[in-house]
């Protein structure tokens, strides 16, 4: 009987250190975590995000939805009305996963520098910053952004350049500047920066596509002085 | 001395189906003094209540009253626990596993000591005809092997008690002059052993003492020698005991 | 203790022979089918993409590893009646329950530390850092979170005998467990007291797997890595442990083997 009873104490005792610390390491993530983190009645409007949350895969779901963007983006049928709904899916992208920082570089280069779209580009963006305040590359874009929209372009070149020591810039800033270079440098100066990029790049798109746009520059013979550059080519 | 006292034991079975009333006596107020050195058998039909029986003196089952001591003691007490050997009903092992791997597994948790387990557990092997198959899966072994090995588990630590729950089902005719000649050289040895068994010969080549459960209750319990003298054979004395209106 | 690992080495044993190890194969499989579709559909993503699948297969194959350990020995017991003759011998029921917990967390840790690898193999091919202290974190506390279901799995198995039941009921545990954080926070500022208590019964019953589901949060060295984070989930996934296997013990001492 008294076995019993201090047995039953016990167990209350070691129970009610348990919850106590439940409660603590609960409050460590309640503290560190913002507040897109916890659900609400109105975030993650998305089934599938509850699923995730519930089983605890929730990033998973995020790539899920970035694999549904890029074939969105690439299907070249949605080009006719601009990829409409290109910032839903980026939405519902940092919805899931607000981490995910290459969506928010990658989405808003496209909104910004493709599509023209300035103030989805910016709201992305700001999103970013706010789930990231210590990502803090996300300014740069935010800059480029900017100018481009009110056409300084010699300023959002240079940050454009900037994004580009960084590793984990999206591959498309690659293609962008070049494409920038095109139109506001001399045709030798973009034709060693394709050169450049068909030779660095991490993506295997992006090489082919400056190797393509170096081949037209050459082709177009605007080239003040070939030499160089076909030897280069031709040393690769 | 009394090594195996059951004192007014009964059980009830919980119903099976909780919306029926449907409980089961499984034992009916049972008393029985079991003799240190006896090999006792106990007779009964099929849901006679003698694996009952046998479950509560194990303590696997709980009885709904009375008590049960062994060697003087509870069975809940490991060191009696220690020195007692049971072989179940149609006794299973986890088929994935060698017959050395189980003999071992159970060595271990009766404390055997390690210098002479190995040994003790080849002996055994040897005593049931399995060393053959001594590093066979179970998932290869026929019901009767199982059986054997069974038998193997229950003798392994040179039990004071055995209990034996229809040791020679299943077995082959070799095999139950085999598990007879384990029993008999147990009881050489003082050793006490609880069995029941449907094979009315060979019950009677082994017991000093049998009694007939029916329906729950022990109906009856006699020295084998003296039922031999009266009935001629066990058969007899069995059919005359059960058979409708045979118990006056 | 000699009778706790004993019960612990033949668990083990025997859930290695079932086969149970077969997980890491479709682990396996899965994981780097899906790394190599991956490579196809999102460029530049795929790393990020090949962790969070990789780190999530190992949850839920770890999940999938304990279920399958559980049911083995719980159709085995209740079916077959293999129980019997171990209960008969000198062991504690206590121990047995031990033994038994330690026998199917160590096949769970080692199936976890073999997906572990073999994700950092695929991540590395891939050219990322298999070393980066999320992804071993993140697998750390997803092995933690199986043992403490593992402690739930135990005493779900002795108290149904129906195997179905307890799978049903460990998945939606498993669901549970990661809402309970958010439903605490949800009601945090609710005046409704009788909801407040609901939920607070539910956060305190229910294993809090969301403490250990790193892979979904934000990294800090500063709060999820700290000394203290680690000490409180530490002492939570004990005491939890502690206390289940306990209430665990109690029920399987009175249980009757029919
Ligand atoms: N788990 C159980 N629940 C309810 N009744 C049971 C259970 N096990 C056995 N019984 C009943 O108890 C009686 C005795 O069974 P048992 O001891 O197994 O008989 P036997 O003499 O054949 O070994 C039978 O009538 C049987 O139907
Ligand atoms: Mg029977």
């Amino acid at each position: 009987m008294i076995k019993k009873i201090f047995l039953l104490t016990a167990l209350i005792t070691v129970f009610c250190c348990m919850c106590w610390f439940n409660g603590r390491a609960t409050q460590m993530v309640t503290s560190s975590q913002p507040r897109w983190y916890f659900l609400t009645p109105h975030s993650y409007g998305n089934f599938r995000h509850i699923l995730g949350v519930s089983f605890g895969f929730r990033t998973l779901m995020a790539d899920f939805d970035y694999i549904s963007f890029l074939q969105y983006y690439g299907d070249k049928t949605q080009k006719a009305d601009r990829y409409r709904k290109l910032y839903g899916y980026l939405d519902d992208i940092t919805n899931a996963d607000p981490n995910f920082t290459f969506a928010y570089t990658y989405g808003s280069a496209i909104l910004a520098f493709n599509l023209e779209r300035y103030d989805e580009a910016i709201k992305l963006i700001n999103k970013g910053i706010e789930y990231n305040p210590s990502f803090w590359k996300l300014h740069f874009y935010l800059g480029a952004i900017i100018f481009k929209q009110k056409g300084e372009t010699e300023k959002y070149i240079g940050l454009l350049e900037d994004a580009l020591k960084f590793a984990d810039h999206p591959a498309i800033i690659e293609r962008l500047l070049g494409n920038i270079y095109e139109t506001t440098r001399a045709p030798d100066f973009a034709a060693l920066y394709w050169l450049k990029t068909a030779g660095n790049s991490k993506d295997g798109d992006t090489r082919g596509y400056a190797y393509k746009r170096l081949k037209a520059i050459v082709e177009s013979g605007k080239l003040s002085d070939p030499e160089p550059i076909l030897r280069q080519i031709n040393g690769q | 001395m009394d090594i195996i006292e059951i004192k007014s034991v009964t059980k009830v079975y919980k119903p099976l189906d909780f919306w029926k009333n449907d409980r089961v006596v499984g034992i009916d107020n049972l008393s029985l003094k079991i003799k240190k050195g006896e090999v006792f058998g106990l007779l009964g039909l099929n849901g006679a209540g003698k694996t009952t029986l046998m479950k509560i003196l194990l303590g696997l089952l709980k009885p709904t009253s009375g008590s049960v001591n062994i060697l003087g003691s509870n069975i809940e007490d490991e060191k009696i626990r220690a020195k007692i050997g049971y072989l179940s009903e149609l006794p299973y092992f986890p088929k994935y596993l060698k017959a050395k791997e189980i003999l071992a597994y159970f060595a271990e948790i009766l404390g055997l000591p390690e210098n002479t387990k190995k040994e003790r557990i080849n002996s055994v092997l040897k005593t049931v005809r399995l060393t053959e198959k001594a590093e066979t899966r179970i998932k290869g072994f026929s019901k009767g092997m199982q059986g054997r090995l069974g038998l193997a588990q229950a003798i392994l630590n040179d039990p004071e008690i055995l209990f034996l729950d229809e040791p020679m089902s299943g077995l082959d005719p070799l095999g139950y002059k085999e598990t007879r000649d384990i029993i008999l050289d147990l009881n050489r040895r003082g050793r006490t052993i609880f069995f029941n068994s449907h094979i009315l010969s060979e019950v009677e080549k082994i017991c000093n003492r049998v009694g007939i459960l029916h329906k729950g209750k022990l109906i009856d319990v006699q020295p084998a020698a003296k039922v031999i003298k009266k009935y001629k054979n066990l058969e007899n004395y069995f059919v005359r005991m059960v058979a409708p209106g045979g118990v006056k | 203790m000699r009778n706790i690992l004993a019960v612990t080495d033949y668990i083990f044993k025997q859930s290695f022979r079932n086969r149970i190890l077969n997980v890491l194969i479709l682990f396996a499989v899965f994981t780097i089918g899906f790394s190599l579709v991956i490579s196809e559909l999102a460029q530049e993503a795929e790393i990020k993409i090949v962790m969070d699948f990789g780190l999530f297969a190992i949850g839920l194959f770890a999940f999938l590893t304990l279920v399958l350990s559980v049911t083995v020995q719980m159709f085995e017991e209740t079916e077959l009646k293999t129980l019997m003759l171990i209960m008969v011998k000198p062991i504690k029921r206590h121990e047995y329950i031990i033994g038994k917990y330690m026998g199917i967390i160590a096949t769970v840790f080692m199936n976890v530390l073999i997906m572990l690898c073999i994700l950092m193999v695929i991540i590395s091919l891939r050219g990322g850092d298999p070393w980066d202290i999320k992804l071993l974190a993140a697998a750390g506390y997803s092995f933690a979170s199986v043992a403490l279901l593992s402690s739930v799995a135990l005493l779900l198995s002795v108290v149904t005998t129906s195997v179905p039941g307890c799978i049903i009921f460990l998945v939606f545990i498993y669901a549970l467990g990661h809402l309970t954080i958010h439903l605490k926070n949800l009601t945090a500022d609710s005046n409704n007291a009788v909801l407040k208590f609901c939920v607070d019964v539910v956060y305190y019953l229910v294993p809090n797997l969301e403490l250990f589901n790193l892979k979904d949060k934000i990294f800090s060295t500063e709060a999820l890595f700290a000394p203290g984070y680690l000490g409180f989930v530490a002492g939570y996934t004990l005491l939890y442990v502690a206390v289940i296997l306990t209430v665990t013990s109690v029920i399987f001492k009175n249980k009757e083997f029919y």
